[in-house]
């Protein structure tokens, strides 16, 4: 099969990358070793950056924020909430810091005003009475799978393809560079077999793994950063520690929920990233001191995502960097004429990542086509609406009904609306398994932590076909549903987790070791 | 706390659920009276299968013989409440309330001495003592493949006979499935268990739904359906239902679904209130504070909406659940036992409490914590001694159960709360 461009991971880089191409004209596949969102993408907090976390450390990249938040807000608002954020001092705080915020912002175009602690409070009632300076700054929160989808779904409408489970196994070079790649794809690792005009890397974390297939390989850093979601909101605004950046001190709201985050740990490999008890604690204990509610919130569940950070000294040399948030490495360079790492960088700043990238993609194919992405809305697709917290909206008490049942029934998610989530994800070659689902819509995601939808979901759903493995499904959702609920579990979502473990260990029993081994 | 309002009983057992309701009913049979203070709490999740005792961890099989087992428990786990209480206590306590519930109409039953393995829905299979008699026909159907029809009803939100057969694959040959409307429900309702069962107490519907089954089953089929064939004396209604139908009819088990916890509930408050003679008094609250008194017993408040809000009693069996049921607390910092404050056995830390595997076979730290008891069901000290003069602790509170793991929830309900009703008898003369 041949393509313009392959580009290796679904994330917002590959899937925003494969939209900007698109609509130059340049097709494209995207092919992810597992679905998409399944890296940074997908385990981040959704803060919409102003920049203003990084006026101190990184000027440039909190311009570019600055910029970048402002464009999303005009041209995804259904991806976007425009909350506002703050940016509040507690008592022992640097003085320094906070006296040189409001003007390091200015220098990066960052309108920041400065609030009083009493209107802070007015504001946000369950700001800390111990708050003594705070600066209100364009802060916003992002749905990030949503942007995914909504990227892939207009890149898809031109033309480009998506292949969810597709590994890479290897590239075969020639003098010009990579001239065909072969994939695994599908549970079944069918093998298929790419000839790319260019190959772009946006893996992530595992963006110098894929190099290394090339002959090519970098070093990355990997930063682990772990996150807990409450059970309902606790702020309007994005709430920011005015410091300098560190554990505990961003809470983002996500819909009906917060998400107080981040820690940041070195990682010496990708295997187990996890959250842990101790980061959630650390992260309470922080985050208490800007709302003390923090300290006595009902959790539902923690996840960590690992940041993708570019370690090499090659990139003060040879311009290889697009900008200091971001690298877009040529490895032309090395003898590989045809390939591109693009990496680093954010959430926020996914949209100049793949027009940079984009850019050099049409100089090298000789297409002229300029960037149509920061002009043109992302056109709000099916695919993601599911994605919406919606649980205010349906409270009729019609929407319960046999014939639409609530299967999700703490995030309000129905039969019908599952079927179109099953159909967006066979259209996009994902075989709709409970993983699948919860990925494309709100399943699962509430209190109960999929202990009812997981046998609800199969029967309404699933073919007798289907329905002859669901224990191995139930189970494999429940066990990525636990490495998140783990480390929260104390005072009410304890007890939902003995709820939980009642129905599925102490009834099913899919713990014992011969309904295991059957699967 | 005015004296005057308070209720003056022998004995105050703080939770209704298996537990709590066995202990009310053998202090009842011991001329006791009895008062039992608690909400439905977790019972709405209880199965109404009664295990013993169902695998040991670390084994590959279900265990056959669940009193072969016990020996073998008390040699590797001889702090396991089953352990303490012994077989015989076992034993008794299983007849006892085995008999009450089937006086009642909610009869239990299995094979002999050994475990039934029964399937689930989703294809998994799980070892039970005894189950009940409603449901005993469908191991049978099962172990001889008898033809069968398994029904399902519209509007059933959680019950699936279809995945049921489909994931029990070929091991039912005979097996199919069909779904029917309940006969009278207007479609676009959710048929809920509950209200099925109490309606088909109601001989009409009953024969309302035995003809639309006759209508679609095949020559010598037995028929299979959820657990809805009444609250009250299942027994009966089941045995009628079958006569109307004309072929074996049996419950399947699954969760969720209240319906069991209810006839347990519903068997037990009527055998309390026996003859017109209340024997235990039942009070559907929580209880907020509880105070130990030295010689003068034990003072409980409950929450309002009761005129005497003060139980006075000189024994109390404490049958308060784990989480679910607020008999254990668990907070950032450890766990905790609210109404006594009693010393909770516990893992060091917080990161200890669950294994990254929900689904470990070897089971969770957490499911081993609870309360530390002597050989009688008093919650001890760290030195082993006796907190509280008295005080009895019985069900899922109690440390080194672990009923999920061990499939042996209702022989360590049971079995304790006979154990401390024994122990408060010798207390109490």
């Amino acid at each position: 099969m041949q393509t313009q461009v392959l580009i290796i991971g679904a994330g917002i880089t590959g899937t925003g990358l494969a939209r900007d191409l698109a609509l130059r004209g340049i097709a494209s596949i995207v092919a992810d070793r597992g679905d998409f969102s399944s890296g940074a993408s997908g385990s981040n907090h959704g803060l919409l950056h102003s920049g203003a976390r990084y006026v101190a450390a990184d000027p440039e990249a909190a311009r570019e924020c600055c910029e970048e938040s402002a464009l999303l807000k005009q041209l995804a608002p259904h991806c976007v909430e425009d909350s506002g954020g703050l940016f509040v001092a507690v008592e022992g705080d640097e003085e320094q810091y906070i006296a040189d915020f409001p003007g390091l912002c200015s220098e990066c175009g960052i309108e920041a005003q400065e609030v009083s602690p009493e209107r802070a409070r007015e504001l946000e009632p369950a700001l800390s009475s111990e708050i003594k300076a705070v600066y209100h700054v364009p802060d916003g929160a992002v749905e990030p799978f949503r942007l995914c989808l909504d990227n892939m779904a207009q890149a898809a409408q031109l033309g480009a393809e998506f292949w969810p489970f597709a590994e890479v196994q290897g590239f075969q070079m020639d003098s010009e560079g990579i001239r065909r790649v072969r994939l695994a794809v599908g549970r079944d690792g069918e093998t298929r077999t790419v000839e790319p005009r260019i190959v772009v890397s946006a893996a992530g974390a595992w963006a110098g793994r894929v190099a290394a297939l090339a002959g090519s390989p970098f070093e990355m850093l990997w930063s682990k950063g772990t996150m807990v979601v409450t059970a309902s909101r606790l702020a309007h605004r994005v709430v920011n520690r005015l410091r300098h950046p560190a554990d505990g001190d961003i809470l983002v709201p996500g819909g009906h929920v917060s998400i107080l985050g981040t820690t940041s740990v070195h990682l010496p490999d990708l295997d187990s990233i996890a959250p842990t008890v101790e980061e959630v604690d650390a992260l309470v204990r922080e985050g208490g001191r800007m709302l003390p509610g923090l300290e006595s919130a009902r959790y539902i569940r923690a996840y960590a995502g690992v940041r993708p950070v570019y370690s090499s000294e090659r990139e003060d040399g040879g311009g290889r960097s697009a900008g200091r948030g971001f690298v877009l490495l040529d490895h032309g360079e090395e003898g590989v004429g045809n390939f591109f790492s693009l990496t680093g960088g954010k959430l926020t700043t996914y949209r100049l990542m793949a027009e940079k990238c984009a850019d050099r993609i049409c100089d090298r194919l000789h297409v002229d086509a300029a960037c149509r992405t920061r002009r043109e809305p992302l056109p709000r697709s099916e695919d993601g609406a599911l994605l919406e917290h919606r649980a205010a909206g349906r409270m009729a008490l019609d929407t319960d009904r046999a014939d639409d049942p609530l299967l999700c029934e703490c995030e309000m998610v129905s039969r019908n609306d599952l079927i179109r989530v099953a159909d967006t994800s066979a259209r996009q070659h994902r075989k709709p398994d409970l993983a699948a689902l919860r990925l494309r819509s709100r399943m699962g995601k509430g209190p109960c932590q999929g202990t009812f939808c997981s046998i609800r979901v199969p029967k309404h759903l699933f073919g007798e076909g289907d329905k002859s493995k669901q224990a191995g499904w139930v189970a494999g959702f429940l066990r990525e549903r636990w490495k998140g609920a783990r480390p929260v579990l104390w005072g009410a979502q304890l007890a939902q987790a003995e709820l939980i473990q009642g129905m599925h260990c102490g009834f099913f029993s899919m713990e014992a070791p011969w309904n295991r081994s059957k699967k | 706390m005015t004296g005057s309002r308070a209720i003056h009983v022998d004995v105050a057992v703080i939770g209704c659920g298996l537990a709590g309701l066995a202990a009310a009913q053998f202090a009842a049979d011991r001329g006791f009276r009895v008062a039992i203070v608690g909400d439905s709490g977790a019972t709405d999740f209880c199965s109404g299968l009664f295990d013993l005792l169902g695998v040991l961890p670390g084994e590959e099989r279900p265990r056959e013989d669940p009193w072969r087992a016990l020996g073998d428990l008390r040699a590797r786990f001889p702090e396991h409440p089953l352990s303490k209480a012994g077989a015989d206590v076992v034993a008794s306590a299983l007849e006892r309330f085995g008999s009450v519930l089937a006086s009642r109409g909610v009869s239990y039953t299995g094979y002999g001495e050994q475990n039934a393995l029964l399937p689930t829905q989703l294809g998994t299979f799980r070892p039970t003592y005894r189950l009940p008699a409603t449901m005993w026909p469908g191991i049978q159907a099962l172990r001889n493949t008898t033809p069968c029809l398994v029904l399902d009803m519209e509007g059933m939100k959680d019950f699936d006979a279809q995945g049921m057969l489909a994931a029990l694959g070929g091991t039912w040959p005979g097996a199919r499935y069909d779904c029917l409307a309940f006969p009278g429900s207007s479609r676009g309702r959710e048929a809920r268990q509950l209200l099925l069962a109490r309606s088909l107490e109601n001989p009409d519907n009953l024969r309302e739904l035995a003809r639309a089954v006759r209508r679609r089953l095949g020559e010598g089929e037995a028929v299979g359906l959820p657990a809805v064939l009444g609250v009250r004396n299942p027994d009966g209604v089941t045995r009628r239902f079958q006569e109307m139908v004309g072929a074996s009819v049996f419950e399947i088990p699954s969760l969720p679904n209240p319906v069991p916890a209810a006839r347990i509930r519903e068997a037990l408050n009527g055998a309390l209130r026996d003859e017109e003679a209340i024997r235990a008094l039942m009070i559907p609250c929580r209880v907020l504070h509880a105070r130990a008194q030295g010689q003068d017993g034990f003072l409980l408040e409950m929450d309002q909406g009761q005129p005497e809000r003060v139980i006075r009693a000189s024994a109390v069996v404490l049958a308060s659940g784990r989480f679910l049921g607020r008999g254990l607390l668990g907070e950032r910092d450890g766990l905790g036992e609210p109404l006594f404050q009693l010393p909770v056995t516990q893992p060091d830390t917080r990161s200890a409490w669950h294994s990254p595997d929900i689904f470990d076979p070897l089971g969770h730290g957490l499911d081993c914590a609870g309360l530390e008891t002597d050989g009688r069901f008093r919650p001890v000290d760290g030195h082993g001694r006796s907190v509280y003069s008295g005080l009895y602790a019985v069900g899922s509170i109690l440390a080194h159960a672990d009923w999920m793991r061990f499939k042996c929830g209702a022989g360590v309900c049971l079995a304790s709360a006979w154990g401390a009703v024994e122990g408060i008898a010798v207390d109490l003369g």
